[in-house]
């Protein structure tokens, strides 16, 4: 968690350009914002939960609809507080041809089709059912010097990185771009392997 | 807002140099290539009408992943498999079973058994059709699709992917360094986020 204001300072040292001259602190903050999206996209690592009332005899979800704060579905649990099984759309389609319209008292698992389908397993009757669901969160934007990043501190350095790329792009200085480039992807990998 | 806030990034990192006149085929452009990655996957209801192979889907299908008639997922086979298995398969009427893509430009497919019965009209009481309003008879087509607000998480990568195409093509400003390097980093964002 960093302050936007002292982030976008820290990325315009980095890019030589510490006053601001080439790339207003407003115009760094909203590249810091889209990176921390990227970045908490891609690791899975700061979640949200939100409440799903299923509907009756329906299987498939629109997620940006349904958890428009939702990069991706993690898990789901019910209200007993069982966890559904996250299966494979693949799967799915092995275990039960009829799914689209398969009915039961409970739910028993769940699958992501492509990234913005949610298909929970079998749907149900009339029977009201809320669902609890865990997904990576699509982080809020950054608007100002006061906002403050939501993801952990080791990841905030992701966020820099990513957001120095761009400002190297915007300014045209492409001879540091490939090293910019290699210390970002080496990073992302690390982040990646420690949250495994 | 997410067309928006793309082209807002693509004028702030080419530095105002971006043609926005081209933007929109450019957008159009990286938003057909996504297609094939299944990010912006929907499904919608289709209908079948009597003795007709032919179905119509939506104008904004990129990939279609799955057909469902009635309850069940239908299997797909090429149009050389259909043929193969009976060639009089368009006068052969039924509950489809399988589908094949005749041309991806038109958006169709046609199905096998050629359906016996048109589907009933699905009312949309409770607004879902492929849901509670759902009538057996009917289908399921679910699919990526074109979307003028994409995922808002994606916005840096088309943004970059549109910067590499501005870039390549024959302009005064005309880089192909910094198309390749937006490519580059475009690229690696979208593996990332897959």
């Amino acid at each position: 968690m960093i302050n936007a204001g002292y982030a976008s300072a820290q990325v315009a040292d980095r890019v030589r350009d510490p006053n601001f001259g080439a790339t207003s602190q407003q115009n760094v903050i909203g590249l810091l914002s889209y990176a921390q999206q990227v970045i908490n996209g891609s690791l899975d690592e700061e979640t949200g939960t939100a409440s799903l009332v299923l509907q009756p005899r329906t299987a498939i979800y629109r997620i940006s609809s349904f958890l428009p704060s939702a990069v991706r579905v993690q898990g789901i649990r019910d209200a007993s507080g069982r966890d559904l099984d996250p299966i494979s759309y693949e799967n799915l389609q092995q275990i039960d041809l009829n799914w689209p319209v398969a009915i039961s008292d409970h739910p028993n698992s769940f699958c992501q089709c492509g990234r913005d389908l949610l298909i929970v397993h079998p749907g149900i009757g009339n029977n009201p059912t809320t669902l609890t669901v865990i997904y990576t969160l699509l982080t809020p934007a950054l608007a100002t010097i006061a906002d403050s990043t939501v993801v952990q501190n080791e990841t905030d350095d992701a966020v820099l990185d990513l957001t120095e790329l761009l400002l190297i792009l915007q300014h045209r200085d492409l001879s540091p771009f490939q090293n910019a480039l290699g210390r970002f992807t080496t990073r992302m990998k690390e982040l990646k392997s420690e949250l495994r | 807002m997410s067309y928006a806030d793309v082209e807002s990034l693509v004028t702030l990192l080419s530095n105002g140099q971006a043609d926005l006149t081209l933007f929109p085929q450019f957008f159009d452009d990286v938003m057909h290539i996504l297609g094939g990655q299944n990010w912006h996957t929907t499904a919608t209801p289709i209908t079948f009408t009597e003795g007709q192979p032919t179905v119509a889907l939506s104008n904004s299908l990129l990939n279609l992943i799955t057909v469902v008639y009635d309850d069940t997922v239908l299997s797909e086979l090429s149009l050389r498999e259909l043929e193969a298995l009976t060639t009089g398969w368009r006068n052969t009427k039924g509950s489809p079973i399988v589908y094949t893509i005749e041309t991806e430009t038109a958006k169709t497919i046609a199905v096998y058994p050629v359906p016996s019965a048109t589907s009933p009209p699905i009312v949309p009481v409770h607004g879902l059709p492929i849901g509670e309003d759902y009538q057996p008879g009917n289908g399921i087509a679910i699919y990526s699709e074109y979307r003028h607000d994409p995922l808002p998480y994606l916005t840096i990568p088309i943004a970059l992917l549109i910067l590499a195409r501005e870039y390549a093509r024959e302009s005064d400003h005309q880089d192909f360094a910094f198309g390749t390097a937006c490519k580059s980093l475009g690229d690696t964002l979208l593996g990332m986020l897959r």
